[in-house]
């Protein structure tokens, strides 16, 4: 990988300002080279943030709107280039005990300077090592979260002129980042919503619409095929639709090929 | 309708204990967790055993007694040995009532005992019913052997049931020891306190303004919230007071996510309920409520006087509302609450503070609001009264 020659970078998402902010100047005084690329304040910004970004290292507070601390890393996980992650937590966070078997990293807020030098040794080790993630991370995030109750499917309201059109989530094709509005292309035509994509990803059932791009959700049961057209680059095409979808490096993974 | 009677009958039958019945032995089946809680009691003291021994002596005296001397030494001995051994078994019984032991022990001394007994009476009834004497010694072997076979059988039972009854004191002990930890200690979560000292550090390091009102509204809110619970019943503006502050720090940490109305009527501020009830709810609001929303919520807590009496408070929230299992709250059960921790403790604590305070005439409910998010109300039907109804 090309870690050895650009520096390192880092993800910080925290709901709260000074708790974010605390964690951003702590490890800009003990990890001077880390660049945080971003700050998040939730966790559907964290996830959208790490696409964006890729950051290798990643600190999630676990109580986060939207996404919790503990999904957004297990999303991070399954990634083509899943990130180091560290869980900063207050006391009292139920998950806490897990952690104690070593296989995850988090640290206690306030943070304080001695527990967060140890855990940079331990990341940089880590790093320097191969850049991969240890243990199969995936399996032991998806013990701690405790199973989450399948969103209600809402519909989702469109407005075409003046007439404002519900669609079922299952008859939505898929949905893609347009500007500040997102597009709904569904079974009859195509709508422009206000809610961004980012948000659309915690209400929509995970197992139907797959995230292959950053501003792009598809509805599993419309994909005809993945076409891989070099090394790096990926596209989908759908089921009696001309439209051709670009999968992300990161998404790839998802089209095994076995 | 032909077997309604039947039916009867067979219900009636069925709480029959035939163990006891058949005098089959101790009925309480113990876990080994049990056992080794059962192995707290104390032993068996001096007293009862110089008692056992002094009992056992008498019994053989008296079962030598009026027969020719070369036999009364061989009755004395007999006898004298019979009731160590019962004593030996006894005290086993003391330890272990079980019914397992209580038939190991008879299938190891009063069968084979009986055996030989019944084999001498058979092979030879001229001589055991005729001969004075003889007709004597079977008699009072029968009474001997009568008296420590009850003595065995007693000590296990009464044994058993005692150690029955100790348990299920303790476990009641146990559970008020633990349930008065636990409503003193429900309240400050440390949860809340980490996370508004993780801000406060930051913002005293950066020289930032809001340091100083955060620390102050933490204080408050500390001073307030700590000796709610010395007290059974707090006025509903005390208890405001503290939620205010709470709210204050809150807001102060999750900046413009939180909104808040406080909207306490001045004849429902002098009302009391049990502490910590409010502050309950507001928390369980912000919780759930507000801080899940990405661009956060608005809260209002409402008290007042209603018109048909008692005393009315609102928390309102406009979050995603509550999860089914709230909306149906199980029946009050202090015994199942302390059983099984549940997500809701909060809740729950709360229901059963007002349950011992005003008993069956207040109510603690949670729905969903016509307008999105979730309303928590509390509704004491009779006038707020001037001390406990209940203890």
């Amino acid at each position: 990988m090309n870690i050895a020659k650009s520096a390192i970078t880092a993800l910080i998402a925290d709901d709260e300002e000074g708790p974010r902010e605390q964690l951003r100047a702590a490890l800009q005084r003990l990890w001077p080279e880390l660049q945080i690329a971003a700050a998040s304040e939730h966790g559907v910004d964290a996830w959208d943030d790490f696409l964006a970004h890729e950051p290798q290292v990643c600190f999630l507070d676990i109580r986060m709107p939207g996404l919790n601390g503990i999904e957004v890393a297990r999303r991070m996980a399954a990634t083509a280039s899943p990130p180091q992650v560290v869980f900063v937590t207050a006391f009292g966070d139920h998950a806490l005990s897990a952690f104690d078997a070593g296989a995850v990293d988090y640290v206690m807020k306030p943070v304080d300077d001695a527990r967060l030098g140890q855990a940079i040794e331990r990341l940089k080790a880590r790093l320097q090592k191969d850049g991969g993630s240890g243990p199969d991370l995936n399996a032991l995030l998806k013990q701690l979260l405790p199973a989450v109750a399948a969103p209600k499917p809402k519909p989702i309201q469109a407005s075409l002129g003046r007439e404002i059109k519900l669609i079922a989530p299952e008859d939505v094709i898929f949905f893609e980042s347009d500007n500040r509005y997102t597009r709904v292309v569904f079974d009859g035509g195509d709508a422009l919503i206000r809610t961004p994509l980012k948000e659309l990803l915690t209400t929509l059932d995970t197992e139907l619409f797959w995230q292959v791009h950053r501003s792009v959700l598809v509805n599993s049961r419309h994909i005809a095929s993945a076409v891989r057209v070099d090394e790096n680059s990926m596209h989908i095409t759908l089921k009696g639709r001309e439209e051709k979808l670009p999968v992300s490096r990161q998404f790839q993974g998802l089209f095994k090929g076995q | 309708m032909m077997n309604k009677p039947w039916a009867t009958l067979r219900g009636f039958f069925r709480e029959v204990d035939w163990r006891l019945v058949f005098l089959l032995g101790p009925r309480h089946r113990f876990t080994p967790e049990q056992w080794q809680r059962l192995d707290r009691l104390p032993g068996i003291s001096p007293t009862i055993k110089v008692a056992a021994v002094v009992n056992v002596l008498a019994l053989a005296l008296v079962a030598a007694l009026k027969l020719p001397w070369p036999i009364a030494r061989l009755v004395f001995c007999g006898t004298l040995l019979l009731g160590l051994v019962t004593l030996w078994v006894s005290a086993d019984m003391w330890r272990r009532p079980t019914q397992k032991r209580l038939h190991r022990a008879y299938g190891f001394s009063a069968v084979p005992l009986g055996a030989v007994f019944g084999f001498m009476l058979a092979s030879q009834p001229q001589r055991w019913l005729q001969e004075p004497w003889h007709h004597e010694l079977l008699i009072r072997g029968c009474a001997i052997g009568f008296v420590y076979t009850m003595a065995i059988w007693a000590v296990a039972m009464w044994r058993n049931e005692f150690m029955a009854d100790w348990l299920h004191d303790e476990a009641l002990r146990e559970q008020k020891l633990e349930l008065a930890q636990r409503l003193s200690s429900a309240q400050i979560q440390p949860h809340f306190l980490f996370n508004s000292l993780a801000s406060l550090q930051h913002w005293v390091a950066v020289k930032d303004d809001r340091a100083a009102p955060l620390l102050q509204s933490l204080t408050s809110y500390l001073r307030a919230t700590l000796p709610l619970f010395d007290r059974p019943l707090l006025s509903v503006g005390e208890e405001a007071e503290a939620v205010r502050r709470y709210l204050e720090v809150m807001q102060a940490r999750l900046g413009g996510r939180l909104r808040f109305v406080l909207d306490i009527a001045p004849d429902a501020a002098t009302a009391q309920l049990p502490p910590g009830v409010l502050l309950t709810l507001v928390e369980n609001a912000v919780e759930h409520g507000v801080q899940p929303q990405l661009s956060g919520g608005e809260l209002q807590l409402r008290a007042y006087l209603p018109a048909e009496g008692g005393l009315c408070v609102e928390v309102l929230d406009d979050g995603p509302g509550p999860s089914d299992a709230l909306l149906q709250l199980p029946p009050l059960d202090p015994a199942a609450m302390l059983r099984d921790a549940q997500a809701s403790l909060g809740l729950q604590n709360s229901r059963l503070r007002l349950w011992q305070a005003f008993g069956d005439q207040a109510e603690l409910s949670l729905s969903h609001r016509s307008e999105g998010g979730c309303r928590a109300q509390v509704w004491v039907r009779t006038s707020p009264p001037h001390a406990q109804s209940r203890t």
